[in-house]
């Protein structure tokens, strides 16, 4: 299947136009969902999430990911008038497994998508996200935290299509690459004509801990209208030598002060997760997988 | 939001302005093997060069268009002439140039810019160059510089074999295939070791003819310890049909080396410049870019640096103004292969009246590139909401020890500040041609007085009018 295509192509020659997982979707599983909810996922079946928040309504749902082979998530976010959706993903899937997440989201007035997303697991992860926002005043935030190790793929891509008036774009990824990882992260906050007073920030941060790495970036800013303010801001690179020295004469060695950013990069995510249980199982796999 | 008028057309009458040239030899519109054969016969090339042609048309035949980037449709090679030539041979003074081709240079203000400040000059008039001209003092220091065509038979022949289309291969794209099937023109300049050229040296290609091409290729070789500021600038006038710009620069930057190239590029707005230049630098050197893109109809262009050598740099100084009837898609590529390298990319886009702006970039930090920096740094400026302002960068990093900084960002004029100007008495014409000098002046203070004051007056001429 091919996914995660940038709005805008960049060079032919640096292969980031699109990703293309040797994957076909199957018959998927609908979910409807209207109230907040929690979802262990471990089928393996596809799955398509249809959620809608009606006018003035706040729904969180949860979703916990263990994919032993292939595992897809097509999710169909509906925020009606002054509503909010928070989806949280979470995968805790296994060395073999591969999470393919595809989020789509329209966001009425007043209303607000949330993404919230932890991918410290073991396996692939494919995710692509586009929300269209519609409504004047309406606001996308996404912030994911990922790790990715020897073999094994990220590959990012998050669009927000800016229409309303006065909208708002919050894009943001932490990640760590270790040994032989291989990473993608495309961004786009996208201003059509007509959308005046907009904002969109887009940022990223790259923790490069290990050899034989390969790390891309394509942040794209779109614009087609004038009254817009949009900003991108990226750091790539290892451990500064300034904090590691602070660390070291505090008795905290390089490898400990790598597990201490990489905890942080994932922690900071926990606030988002306002269920108990599935914070409790979050803090648990971050703790087992982050050694 | 306040309503705005707009100009339709903005005087440009400093370059528009053209030559009927009835007695100039031009080959038939197209591109076929005989017309690449007629080329290469007319400029009398070796042997290898002949071969280097057909090979190249061959692969311009098998190659796609460009998927990304804006469409260029509107250009049909079939009526394209490939080689005008005007009925001249190149002079090394100004009193031997023909007076019609004399004055064209004589109103962009060459041979009064040479007077003053250049230590040599090339004029390429479409096809050919019709002046080239090198200060004796420098020559005695042992730096050549001259027409390709000449350099192919001199002293330097070994040398252009050598380098010529190495650095970018006609497999890099469709359009340097088809640069390397009929250029014609150019510079080619080596600076010995140790050499320092304290004034700039400058090549400027006018296109006069209508529906035509002009395929300049220039090659500079600066050798170790060696400086060099080389200025390009080019112009043309408008017609109603579309022109052709597929240049090629091939800039080889030799250790502990620094080269500064230099553009204000003003082609004429039926213009395609799908121009290629590309550097490669050796340990210690260094490579600044300034670029100014305020012409052509629809331009790619993109200098690329290769980072070959440890410790050696790039810095990429660019601004781009799109107006109507524009699509000025520019930017810069770095690929950095040698340790502790760095790079810098600094660049301002405008759009305004319906034009479409587009930073695209490309970093590349190979696995060998240990210790390497990057840092990029992109402004847009969107004048009206009829316009369009694209920010397309890609970053692709392999080596846990880069560190690689970039920030862009995107948004309008400030009210505020007009009032402020005005409020001071200027009217809001001038406060905000004055807000886009301020923002453009990043770039501005890199280039020579005299082209820094060519651009704030290009891009006074491009906002005349912008307000309501």
């Amino acid at each position: 299947m091919k996914m995660n295509q940038l709005p805008a192509f960049t060079f032919a020659k640096l292969d980031l136009n699109f990703a293309e997982p040797d994957y076909e979707p199957g018959k998927t599983k609908e979910i409807k969902i209207t109230e907040s909810s929690v979802i262990n996922y471990n089928e393996a079946s596809d799955v398509k999430l249809k959620i809608t928040a009606e006018e003035n309504k706040e729904i969180s749902v949860f979703v916990l990911f263990t994919a032993r082979d292939t595992l897809y998530l097509k999710a169909e976010l509906e925020a009606k008038k002054a509503s909010k959706i928070k989806l949280v993903e979470i995968d805790a899937s296994l060395n073999e497994g591969r999470l393919i997440s595809d989020v789509r989201g329209e966001c009425k007035e007043d209303a607000k998508i949330e993404l919230v997303q932890v991918f410290p697991g073991l396996g692939d992860i494919y995710s692509d996200c586009t929300i269209e926002l519609t409504g004047d005043r309406s606001f996308f935030e996404s912030r994911t935290s990922y790790l990715s190790r020897k073999g094994k793929k990220t590959d990012l891509n998050y669009v927000a299509n800016h229409r309303g008036k006065d909208t708002l774009s919050e894009i943001h990824a932490d990640g760590i690459l270790k040994d032989g990882a291989e990473k993608t992260c495309r961004q786009t906050v996208n201003f059509i004509s007509g959308a005046a007073g907009s904002k969109g920030h887009e940022t990223e941060h790259v923790l490069l801990l290990g050899d034989d790495i390969v790390n891309k970036s394509v942040p794209l800013i779109l614009c087609t209208e004038e009254d817009v303010e949009g900003t991108h801001g990226a750091a790539l690179g290892s451990l500064d030598d300034e904090m590691l020295f602070y660390l070291e004469s505090r008795g905290i060695g390089r490898e400990d002060a790598e597990k201490l950013i990489i905890n942080a990069t994932f922690n900071k995510l926990l606030r988002y997760i306002d269920d108990e249980e599935t914070k409790e199982k979050t803090e648990h796999l971050l703790e087992e997988v982050l050694v | 939001m306040e309503d705005k008028t707009y100009v339709e057309d903005i005087d440009r009458s400093l370059y528009d302005f053209r030559n009927a040239d009835e007695d100039a030899y031009r080959l038939k519109d197209g591109l076929t093997e005989e017309i690449v054969l007629q080329i290469s016969k007319e400029k009398n090339d070796p042997d290898w060069m002949r071969d280097l042609r057909l090979k190249c048309l061959e692969i311009y035949q098998k190659t796609d268009m460009p998927v990304w980037g804006p469409s260029i449709e509107g250009l049909d090679m079939d009526h394209i002439a490939t080689y005008v030539r005007k009925n001249t041979k190149m002079a090394d003074n100004w009193d031997a140039v023909p007076a019609e081709v004399k004055d064209t240079f004589e109103k962009l203000g060459i041979p009064e810019a040479e007077r003053k400040s250049l230590a040599g000059v090339g004029a390429q008039y479409d096809s050919e160059l019709v002046y080239h001209n090198i200060r004796e003092d420098v020559a005695k220091l042992g730096v050549i510089y001259t027409d390709i065509e000449s350099a192919l038979y001199g002293e330097y022949a070994d040398m252009i074999k050598e380098h010529f289309m190495t650095l970018v291969p006609p497999t890099d794209h469709k359009f340097a295939a088809l640069h390397g099937a009929v250029w014609s023109g150019g510079s080619f300049v080596y600076v010995p070791k140790g050499v320092k050229v304290d004034i700039p040296l400058q090549s400027y290609f006018r296109l006069n003819a209508k529906g035509a091409g002009q395929f300049e290729h220039t090659l500079i070789i600066v050798d170790e310890g060696a400086d060099l500021h080389f200025i390009e600038g080019c112009s043309a006038p408008k017609y109603n049909v579309a022109n052709l710009h597929a240049g090629c620069v091939e800039l080889f930057v030799h250790k502990n080396a620094r080269l500064r190239y230099s553009t204000i590029e003003n082609w004429s707005k039926n213009m395609y410049n799908l121009n290629t230049k590309r550097a490669l630098v050796e340990e210690g050197a260094k490579m600044e870019w300034v670029s100014g893109s305020f012409g052509s109809h629809i331009s790619y262009l993109y200098p690329t640096t290769i980072l070959k050598g440890d410790d050696s740099t790039m810095e990429f100084t660019g601004i781009s103004f799109a107006n109507t009837d524009q699509n000025l898609d520019t930017g810069a590529k770095v690929i950095q292969l040698g340790k502790r390298t760095s790079s810098y990319m600094n660049t301002r886009s405008i759009s305004k009246g319906g034009g479409v702006s587009t930073f695209r970039s490309s970093i590349e930090i190979r696995k060998s590139a240990e210790y390497s920096k990057s840092s990029v740094s992109c402004a847009s400026l969107m004048l009206d909401s009829i316009s369009r302002s694209d920010t397309i960068p890609a970053m692709d990093i392999r080596t846990k020890t880069a560190d690689v900084g970039h920030e862009a960002q995107i948004g309008k004029i400030s009210d505020d500040a007009v009032f402020y100007l005005m409020s001071r008495g200027m009217s809001e014409e001038d406060a905000r041609a004055l807000i886009v000098s301020g923002f453009a002046e990043d770039v501005s203070k890199e280039l020579p007085l005299e082209y820094a004051i060519e651009m704030n007056n290009l891009i006074r001429l491009e906002m005349k009018g912008s307000i309501g």
